[in-house]
Protein backbone atom coordinates (compact mmCIF):
# COMPACT_ATOMS: atom_id res chain seq x y z
CA UNK A 1 0.00 0.00 0.00
CA UNK A 2 1.34 3.24 -1.13
CA UNK A 3 2.45 5.93 1.71
CA UNK A 4 3.19 9.11 -0.55
CA UNK A 5 -0.23 10.33 -2.36
CA UNK A 6 0.39 9.92 -6.15
CA UNK A 7 -2.20 12.33 -7.79
CA UNK A 8 -4.76 9.97 -9.66
CA UNK A 9 -3.23 10.96 -13.07
CA UNK A 10 -0.33 10.60 -12.48
CA UNK A 11 -1.23 6.72 -11.45
CA UNK A 12 -3.19 6.53 -14.23
CA UNK A 13 -0.24 7.25 -16.60
CA UNK A 14 1.72 4.52 -14.94
CA UNK A 15 -0.65 2.05 -14.73
CA UNK A 16 -0.74 2.25 -18.43
CA UNK A 17 2.79 2.39 -19.08
CA UNK A 18 3.93 -0.17 -16.90
CA UNK A 19 0.78 -2.37 -16.45
CA UNK A 20 2.03 -5.30 -13.79
CA UNK A 21 5.04 -3.36 -12.55
CA UNK A 22 3.34 -0.66 -10.98
CA UNK A 23 3.21 -1.42 -7.63
CA UNK A 24 6.76 -2.25 -7.64
CA UNK A 25 7.27 1.40 -9.26
CA UNK A 26 5.40 2.67 -6.38
CA UNK A 27 7.24 0.63 -3.91
CA UNK A 28 10.73 1.83 -5.26
CA UNK A 29 9.33 5.55 -5.24
CA UNK A 30 8.76 5.65 -1.71
CA UNK A 31 12.08 3.90 -1.03
CA UNK A 32 14.94 6.49 0.37
CA UNK A 33 17.30 7.19 -2.51
CA UNK A 34 20.76 5.83 -1.83
CA UNK A 35 23.89 8.41 -1.54
CA UNK A 36 26.45 8.56 -3.95
CA UNK A 37 29.69 10.42 -4.76
CA UNK A 38 32.05 10.44 -8.13
CA UNK A 39 35.88 11.03 -7.85
CA UNK A 40 37.37 13.89 -9.20
CA UNK A 41 40.38 12.41 -10.43
CA UNK A 42 41.48 15.44 -11.69
CA UNK A 43 42.04 16.61 -8.26
CA UNK A 44 42.74 12.93 -6.62
CA UNK A 45 43.30 9.08 -7.18
CA UNK A 46 40.57 7.15 -6.61
CA UNK A 47 42.13 4.30 -4.42
CA UNK A 48 43.54 6.96 -2.64
CA UNK A 49 39.71 8.70 -1.55
CA UNK A 50 38.64 5.23 -1.58
CA UNK A 51 40.74 4.31 1.36
CA UNK A 52 40.73 7.51 2.95
CA UNK A 53 36.92 7.45 3.07
CA UNK A 54 36.39 3.67 4.10
CA UNK A 55 39.33 4.43 6.61
CA UNK A 56 37.04 7.29 8.63
CA UNK A 57 33.87 4.45 8.73
CA UNK A 58 32.26 4.74 5.32
CA UNK A 59 31.04 1.87 2.97
CA UNK A 60 31.72 2.55 -0.73
CA UNK A 61 30.13 0.24 -3.09
CA UNK A 62 30.83 0.50 -7.42
CA UNK A 63 28.37 1.97 -9.10
CA UNK A 64 28.77 -0.19 -12.42
CA UNK A 65 28.11 2.05 -15.36
CA UNK A 66 30.13 4.75 -13.69
CA UNK A 67 34.09 3.47 -13.06
CA UNK A 68 34.89 6.71 -10.65
CA UNK A 69 31.48 6.38 -9.19
CA UNK A 70 30.37 4.82 -5.86
CA UNK A 71 26.98 4.41 -3.58
CA UNK A 72 28.02 5.71 -0.15
CA UNK A 73 26.69 3.86 2.91
CA UNK A 74 26.23 7.10 5.92
CA UNK A 75 28.36 6.61 9.20
CA UNK A 76 25.75 7.81 11.95
CA UNK A 77 24.93 11.53 11.76
CA UNK A 78 28.44 12.75 10.03
CA UNK A 79 27.57 14.38 6.85
CA UNK A 80 30.01 13.50 3.53
CA UNK A 81 29.86 17.75 2.55
CA UNK A 82 32.18 17.41 6.31
CA UNK A 83 35.16 15.97 5.66
CA UNK A 84 38.46 17.16 4.37
CA UNK A 85 38.48 15.27 0.86
CA UNK A 86 35.26 17.05 0.37
CA UNK A 87 37.19 20.37 1.39
CA UNK A 88 39.61 19.35 -1.32
CA UNK A 89 37.56 18.71 -3.53
CA UNK A 90 38.13 14.76 -4.20
CA UNK A 91 34.74 14.10 -4.56
CA UNK A 92 31.20 15.24 -5.91
CA UNK A 93 27.82 14.54 -4.50
CA UNK A 94 26.14 12.94 -7.35
CA UNK A 95 22.93 10.83 -7.93
CA UNK A 96 23.98 7.76 -9.43
CA UNK A 97 21.52 8.26 -12.40
CA UNK A 98 23.07 11.72 -13.14
CA UNK A 99 26.51 10.37 -14.19
CA UNK A 100 25.04 8.58 -16.97
CA UNK A 101 24.01 11.33 -19.73
CA UNK A 102 28.37 12.41 -19.58
CA UNK A 103 29.07 8.97 -19.93
CA UNK A 104 26.87 8.36 -22.75
CA UNK A 105 27.70 11.49 -24.40
CA UNK A 106 31.35 10.35 -23.70
CA UNK A 107 33.32 13.86 -24.71
CA UNK A 108 37.26 13.59 -25.35
CA UNK A 109 40.06 15.50 -24.50
CA UNK A 110 40.49 18.83 -26.64
CA UNK A 111 36.83 18.82 -28.16
CA UNK A 112 34.24 21.40 -27.88
CA UNK A 113 31.22 20.62 -25.71
CA UNK A 114 28.16 22.58 -25.15
CA UNK A 115 26.62 21.75 -21.92
CA UNK A 116 22.98 23.57 -22.40
CA UNK A 117 21.42 23.50 -18.88
CA UNK A 118 24.65 23.38 -16.85
CA UNK A 119 23.81 24.59 -13.13
CA UNK A 120 24.11 23.36 -10.83
CA UNK A 121 27.58 21.82 -12.06
CA UNK A 122 27.22 17.93 -11.88
CA UNK A 123 27.56 16.74 -14.97
CA UNK A 124 29.71 19.69 -16.52
CA UNK A 125 32.31 19.10 -14.20
CA UNK A 126 31.91 15.03 -14.79
CA UNK A 127 32.46 15.58 -18.17
CA UNK A 128 35.43 17.98 -17.73
CA UNK A 129 37.29 15.54 -15.88
CA UNK A 130 36.37 13.33 -18.70
CA UNK A 131 37.74 16.21 -21.20
CA UNK A 132 41.30 15.82 -18.72
CA UNK A 133 40.35 19.77 -18.33
CA UNK A 134 41.39 20.03 -21.67
CA UNK A 135 39.44 21.45 -24.83
CA UNK A 136 36.61 24.01 -24.49
CA UNK A 137 32.95 23.09 -22.16
CA UNK A 138 30.93 26.04 -22.80
CA UNK A 139 28.70 25.59 -19.45
CA UNK A 140 25.27 27.49 -20.16
CA UNK A 141 22.41 28.45 -18.14
CA UNK A 142 20.36 31.16 -17.87
CA UNK A 143 19.74 31.95 -14.61
CA UNK A 144 22.43 34.20 -12.65
CA UNK A 145 21.41 32.33 -9.32
CA UNK A 146 22.01 28.97 -10.38
CA UNK A 147 25.16 30.49 -12.13
CA UNK A 148 26.83 31.07 -8.77
CA UNK A 149 26.45 28.04 -7.24
CA UNK A 150 28.38 26.36 -10.60
CA UNK A 151 30.90 28.50 -10.90
CA UNK A 152 31.41 27.68 -7.07
CA UNK A 153 31.61 24.08 -7.82
CA UNK A 154 33.57 24.16 -11.05
CA UNK A 155 36.56 26.21 -9.16
CA UNK A 156 36.26 23.90 -6.40
CA UNK A 157 36.39 21.04 -9.20
CA UNK A 158 39.41 22.36 -9.79
CA UNK A 159 37.76 23.28 -13.70
CA UNK A 160 39.77 25.41 -16.27
CA UNK A 161 38.53 24.03 -19.33
CA UNK A 162 35.09 25.74 -18.95
CA UNK A 163 33.46 29.04 -20.76
CA UNK A 164 30.47 30.48 -18.45
CA UNK A 165 27.57 31.20 -20.55
CA UNK A 166 24.08 33.05 -19.81
CA UNK A 167 21.45 32.48 -22.53
CA UNK A 168 18.33 31.12 -23.38
CA UNK A 169 19.18 27.54 -24.11
CA UNK A 170 17.22 28.42 -27.37
CA UNK A 171 19.70 31.57 -27.89
CA UNK A 172 22.48 29.43 -28.05
CA UNK A 173 22.86 29.10 -31.99
CA UNK A 174 23.41 33.21 -32.31
CA UNK A 175 26.73 32.70 -30.68
CA UNK A 176 28.05 31.01 -33.91
CA UNK A 177 29.80 28.40 -32.25
CA UNK A 178 29.87 24.61 -33.38
CA UNK A 179 30.21 21.59 -31.55
CA UNK A 180 31.56 18.30 -31.16
CA UNK A 181 29.27 17.18 -28.48
CA UNK A 182 26.21 18.42 -27.12
CA UNK A 183 24.79 17.69 -23.52
CA UNK A 184 20.83 19.18 -23.07
CA UNK A 185 19.77 17.81 -19.86
CA UNK A 186 16.58 19.91 -20.03
CA UNK A 187 14.49 21.43 -17.01
CA UNK A 188 11.72 18.89 -16.52
CA UNK A 189 8.82 18.01 -14.03
CA UNK A 190 11.79 16.13 -12.22
CA UNK A 191 9.11 12.79 -11.44
CA UNK A 192 12.25 10.76 -11.34
CA UNK A 193 13.40 12.04 -8.53
CA UNK A 194 10.41 11.61 -6.32
CA UNK A 195 12.86 9.27 -4.09
CA UNK A 196 14.99 11.99 -3.31
CA UNK A 197 12.22 14.89 -2.28
CA UNK A 198 8.59 14.06 -2.36
CA UNK A 199 7.07 17.57 -3.16
CA UNK A 200 7.76 17.08 -7.13
CA UNK A 201 4.37 15.47 -6.44
CA UNK A 202 2.28 18.87 -4.77
CA UNK A 203 4.11 20.53 -8.22
CA UNK A 204 2.81 17.79 -11.03
CA UNK A 205 -0.03 18.09 -13.00
CA UNK A 206 -0.25 16.87 -16.80
CA UNK A 207 -0.64 20.99 -17.86
CA UNK A 208 2.88 21.68 -15.91
CA UNK A 209 3.94 18.69 -18.14
CA UNK A 210 2.92 19.59 -21.54
CA UNK A 211 4.35 23.16 -20.94
CA UNK A 212 7.65 21.41 -20.24
CA UNK A 213 7.44 19.88 -23.44
CA UNK A 214 7.00 23.03 -25.41
CA UNK A 215 9.75 24.28 -23.38
CA UNK A 216 11.50 21.30 -24.37
CA UNK A 217 10.54 21.47 -28.11
CA UNK A 218 11.88 25.29 -28.41
CA UNK A 219 15.47 24.85 -27.48
CA UNK A 220 16.30 21.48 -28.69
CA UNK A 221 16.13 22.81 -32.42
CA UNK A 222 18.38 25.66 -31.87
CA UNK A 223 20.11 23.90 -29.54
CA UNK A 224 20.94 20.93 -32.65
CA UNK A 225 21.85 23.55 -35.31
CA UNK A 226 24.99 24.45 -33.52
CA UNK A 227 26.56 20.49 -33.60
CA UNK A 228 28.91 19.77 -36.24
CA UNK A 229 28.37 17.09 -38.59
CA UNK A 230 29.02 13.63 -37.24
CA UNK A 231 28.51 15.41 -34.17
CA UNK A 232 26.74 13.66 -30.45
CA UNK A 233 24.05 15.19 -28.73
CA UNK A 234 22.29 13.80 -25.75
CA UNK A 235 19.11 14.76 -24.49
CA UNK A 236 18.65 13.80 -21.32
CA UNK A 237 15.67 14.63 -18.12
CA UNK A 238 15.33 13.13 -14.52
CA UNK A 239 11.39 12.64 -15.53
CA UNK A 240 9.40 9.40 -16.98
CA UNK A 241 6.97 11.40 -19.06
CA UNK A 242 6.52 10.96 -22.60
CA UNK A 243 5.48 13.83 -23.22
CA UNK A 244 8.78 15.67 -22.41
CA UNK A 245 10.90 12.32 -23.43
CA UNK A 246 10.17 10.54 -26.79
CA UNK A 247 7.59 13.34 -27.61
CA UNK A 248 10.40 16.08 -28.04
CA UNK A 249 12.54 13.55 -29.93
CA UNK A 250 9.94 12.41 -32.18
CA UNK A 251 9.53 16.13 -32.67
CA UNK A 252 13.46 16.69 -33.55
CA UNK A 253 13.76 13.86 -35.52
CA UNK A 254 11.03 15.54 -37.77
CA UNK A 255 12.32 18.85 -37.92
CA UNK A 256 15.52 17.74 -38.50
CA UNK A 257 15.95 14.46 -40.53
CA UNK A 258 19.95 14.44 -40.49
CA UNK A 259 19.56 13.02 -36.77
CA UNK A 260 19.30 9.56 -35.82
CA UNK A 261 18.86 7.94 -32.24
CA UNK A 262 21.64 5.42 -31.71
CA UNK A 263 21.31 2.92 -28.91
CA UNK A 264 22.14 4.19 -24.89
CA UNK A 265 24.39 0.73 -23.69
CA UNK A 266 26.38 0.98 -20.27
CA UNK A 267 27.79 -1.66 -18.84
CA UNK A 268 25.71 -3.12 -15.78
CA UNK A 269 22.83 -0.48 -16.63
CA UNK A 270 19.61 -1.71 -16.80
CA UNK A 271 17.58 -0.04 -19.65
CA UNK A 272 14.17 -0.05 -20.80
CA UNK A 273 13.05 0.92 -24.65
CA UNK A 274 11.14 4.15 -25.44
CA UNK A 275 7.69 4.53 -25.74
CA UNK A 276 6.59 4.63 -29.43
CA UNK A 277 2.97 5.91 -28.67
CA UNK A 278 1.19 7.59 -26.15
CA UNK A 279 -1.80 9.88 -25.42
CA UNK A 280 -2.89 8.99 -29.08
CA UNK A 281 -0.22 10.30 -30.19
CA UNK A 282 2.54 8.12 -32.34
CA UNK A 283 6.00 9.09 -32.29
CA UNK A 284 8.94 8.12 -34.65
CA UNK A 285 10.02 4.15 -34.37
CA UNK A 286 13.44 5.78 -33.79
CA UNK A 287 12.51 6.73 -30.22
CA UNK A 288 12.57 2.65 -28.94
CA UNK A 289 16.53 3.41 -29.19
CA UNK A 290 16.06 5.79 -26.58
CA UNK A 291 16.72 4.60 -22.47
CA UNK A 292 13.68 4.81 -20.10
CA UNK A 293 15.40 4.01 -16.32
CA UNK A 294 12.64 3.42 -13.87
CA UNK A 295 13.38 3.66 -10.11
CA UNK A 296 13.18 0.09 -9.80
CA UNK A 297 15.88 -1.03 -12.34
CA UNK A 298 19.04 0.20 -10.94
CA UNK A 299 17.36 1.38 -7.83
CA UNK A 300 17.94 4.72 -8.90
CA UNK A 301 15.97 7.89 -9.68
CA UNK A 302 14.36 7.63 -12.72
CA UNK A 303 15.75 9.03 -15.60
CA UNK A 304 15.76 9.38 -19.44
CA UNK A 305 18.66 9.67 -22.29
CA UNK A 306 18.73 9.48 -25.46
CA UNK A 307 21.50 9.78 -27.60
CA UNK A 308 21.33 11.31 -31.11
CA UNK A 309 23.84 11.41 -34.19
CA UNK A 310 23.78 14.21 -36.89
CA UNK A 311 24.90 13.31 -40.32
CA UNK A 312 24.28 15.22 -43.34
CA UNK A 313 24.50 13.09 -46.00
CA UNK A 314 25.77 14.77 -49.45
CA UNK A 315 23.47 15.13 -51.90
CA UNK A 316 23.75 13.84 -55.54
CA UNK A 317 27.54 15.67 -56.89
CA UNK A 318 28.53 17.81 -53.84
CA UNK A 319 31.02 16.90 -50.89
CA UNK A 320 29.84 17.71 -47.07
CA UNK A 321 32.58 20.52 -45.90
CA UNK B 1 37.08 44.22 -18.76
CA UNK B 2 38.74 40.82 -19.61
CA UNK B 3 41.65 40.55 -21.84
CA UNK B 4 43.91 37.14 -22.84
CA UNK B 5 47.56 37.74 -21.03
CA UNK B 6 49.99 38.00 -23.58
CA UNK B 7 53.24 35.75 -23.36
CA UNK B 8 55.54 38.73 -21.76
CA UNK B 9 52.96 39.06 -18.53
CA UNK B 10 52.51 35.11 -18.54
CA UNK B 11 56.07 35.40 -17.73
CA UNK B 12 55.90 37.84 -15.10
CA UNK B 13 53.17 35.82 -13.21
CA UNK B 14 55.00 32.67 -13.48
CA UNK B 15 58.34 34.39 -12.38
CA UNK B 16 56.54 35.43 -9.00
CA UNK B 17 55.38 32.01 -8.13
CA UNK B 18 58.78 30.18 -9.09
CA UNK B 19 60.74 33.05 -6.87
CA UNK B 20 57.89 32.96 -4.14
CA UNK B 21 57.05 29.42 -3.75
CA UNK B 22 59.63 27.63 -6.60
CA UNK B 23 56.20 26.39 -8.91
CA UNK B 24 58.66 25.61 -12.17
CA UNK B 25 57.32 28.04 -14.87
CA UNK B 26 56.51 25.20 -17.33
CA UNK B 27 53.78 23.80 -15.06
CA UNK B 28 52.16 26.68 -16.56
CA UNK B 29 52.74 25.75 -20.30
CA UNK B 30 49.38 23.75 -21.32
CA UNK B 31 47.46 27.03 -20.38
CA UNK B 32 46.51 30.63 -20.89
CA UNK B 33 45.76 33.12 -18.79
CA UNK B 34 42.93 35.90 -18.36
CA UNK B 35 43.28 39.06 -16.19
CA UNK B 36 41.45 42.32 -15.54
CA UNK B 37 42.32 45.59 -13.35
CA UNK B 38 42.17 43.07 -10.03
CA UNK B 39 42.25 39.30 -10.62
CA UNK B 40 43.49 36.37 -12.85
CA UNK B 41 42.30 33.96 -14.01
CA UNK B 42 43.73 30.34 -15.50
CA UNK B 43 41.90 28.05 -18.80
CA UNK B 44 42.71 25.69 -21.36
CA UNK B 45 44.84 26.43 -24.04
CA UNK B 46 41.91 25.94 -26.48
CA UNK B 47 39.73 28.39 -24.84
CA UNK B 48 42.25 31.35 -26.71
CA UNK B 49 40.90 30.34 -30.42
CA UNK B 50 36.83 30.84 -29.16
CA UNK B 51 35.05 33.80 -30.74
CA UNK B 52 33.13 35.62 -27.43
CA UNK B 53 31.57 38.23 -29.83
CA UNK B 54 27.76 36.80 -29.58
CA UNK B 55 28.58 34.87 -25.80
CA UNK B 56 26.78 36.20 -22.52
CA UNK B 57 29.76 35.53 -20.81
CA UNK B 58 29.89 34.90 -16.72
CA UNK B 59 33.24 33.55 -16.47
CA UNK B 60 36.13 32.04 -17.77
CA UNK B 61 38.37 29.06 -16.35
CA UNK B 62 39.57 29.09 -12.65
CA UNK B 63 39.89 32.22 -10.68
CA UNK B 64 43.50 31.68 -10.13
CA UNK B 65 45.18 34.70 -8.03
CA UNK B 66 43.94 38.31 -7.08
CA UNK B 67 46.98 41.25 -8.29
CA UNK B 68 48.50 43.54 -5.65
CA UNK B 69 52.21 44.86 -4.72
CA UNK B 70 52.71 40.66 -4.99
CA UNK B 71 50.31 38.14 -5.80
CA UNK B 72 47.90 35.98 -3.80
CA UNK B 73 46.99 32.81 -5.12
CA UNK B 74 43.44 31.73 -4.61
CA UNK B 75 42.33 28.60 -2.65
CA UNK B 76 41.34 26.61 -5.81
CA UNK B 77 44.70 27.39 -7.63
CA UNK B 78 46.52 26.17 -4.69
CA UNK B 79 45.01 22.81 -4.50
CA UNK B 80 45.37 22.75 -8.14
CA UNK B 81 49.03 23.30 -8.55
CA UNK B 82 50.30 23.23 -4.99
CA UNK B 83 52.40 19.92 -5.15
CA UNK B 84 54.48 21.48 -8.00
CA UNK B 85 55.91 24.21 -4.78
CA UNK B 86 58.94 23.96 -3.24
CA UNK B 87 59.52 26.23 -0.64
CA UNK B 88 57.44 28.58 1.45
CA UNK B 89 55.05 25.43 1.98
CA UNK B 90 54.03 25.11 5.50
CA UNK B 91 52.97 21.92 7.01
CA UNK B 92 50.09 21.76 9.44
CA UNK B 93 49.33 19.06 12.42
CA UNK B 94 45.99 17.50 12.77
CA UNK B 95 44.89 20.46 15.49
CA UNK B 96 46.08 23.62 13.24
CA UNK B 97 44.52 21.54 10.46
CA UNK B 98 41.41 21.05 11.93
CA UNK B 99 41.48 24.70 12.87
CA UNK B 100 42.21 25.80 9.53
CA UNK B 101 39.40 23.79 7.39
CA UNK B 102 37.15 26.07 10.32
CA UNK B 103 38.58 29.19 8.73
CA UNK B 104 40.70 30.00 12.05
CA UNK B 105 43.91 31.43 11.94
CA UNK B 106 46.77 29.96 13.42
CA UNK B 107 49.07 31.92 15.92
CA UNK B 108 52.62 31.28 17.68
CA UNK B 109 53.09 28.69 14.85
CA UNK B 110 56.83 27.35 14.47
CA UNK B 111 56.86 27.83 10.61
CA UNK B 112 59.64 27.41 8.53
CA UNK B 113 59.23 30.32 5.89
CA UNK B 114 59.66 33.28 4.83
CA UNK B 115 56.71 36.29 5.88
CA UNK B 116 54.02 36.53 3.16
CA UNK B 117 51.93 33.93 1.09
CA UNK B 118 52.49 30.90 1.96
CA UNK B 119 50.91 27.17 1.00
CA UNK B 120 49.24 24.90 3.57
CA UNK B 121 49.52 21.76 3.86
CA UNK B 122 48.40 18.55 5.55
CA UNK B 123 49.74 15.45 4.24
CA UNK B 124 49.51 15.22 0.76
CA UNK B 125 46.71 17.37 0.75
CA UNK B 126 47.65 21.59 -0.34
CA UNK B 127 44.85 22.84 1.42
CA UNK B 128 45.06 26.60 0.14
CA UNK B 129 46.92 29.94 0.88
CA UNK B 130 47.38 31.53 3.89
CA UNK B 131 49.39 34.59 4.91
CA UNK B 132 52.10 34.63 7.33
CA UNK B 133 53.07 37.16 9.54
CA UNK B 134 55.37 37.23 12.76
CA UNK B 135 54.73 33.44 13.31
CA UNK B 136 50.96 34.39 12.90
CA UNK B 137 49.10 32.37 10.11
CA UNK B 138 45.86 34.34 8.75
CA UNK B 139 43.21 32.24 7.44
CA UNK B 140 42.65 32.95 3.50
CA UNK B 141 39.85 30.29 3.14
CA UNK B 142 36.84 31.68 1.51
CA UNK B 143 33.90 31.38 4.40
CA UNK B 144 31.54 29.41 1.90
CA UNK B 145 34.71 27.07 1.95
CA UNK B 146 34.68 26.86 5.59
CA UNK B 147 34.19 23.64 7.65
CA UNK B 148 32.19 24.50 10.45
CA UNK B 149 30.75 20.99 11.79
CA UNK B 150 34.38 19.41 10.79
CA UNK B 151 34.50 15.17 10.97
CA UNK B 152 36.89 14.66 13.70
Amino acid sequence: MSKLFFPKPFKERYNAILGSETETFYEYCEKPLRKSIRINALKADKKTVVGRLEKQGWKLKPIPWCPVGYWVEKKGDIALGNTQEHFMGYFYVQEASSMIPPLVLAPKPEETVLDVAAAPGSKTTQMAEMMKNTGVLVANDPNIGRIRALRFNLDKGGIVNTIVNRQDGGSISKSNLKFDRILFDAPCSAEGTVRKDYKVLNHWGEKHIKSLSRIQKRIILPVADTLKNNGTLVYSTCTLAPEENEEVISFLLEKRPEFKVEKVILKGLKTRFGITEWDKKEYSKEVEKCARIYPQDNDSEGFFVAKLRKSLEPAKGTKVK
Amino acid sequence: MLKFVNSKAKKEITGQLLDRFGIPKDTFDPYHFIENEEKIWICSKEIAAIDFKNLRTEGIGLLFARKGIILKPTTNMIQLFGKTATKNVVELNETHKDMFLRGLDILNLDANADTGYVIVKHKNDFLGCSLLKENNLKNQIPKQRRIRNLNI
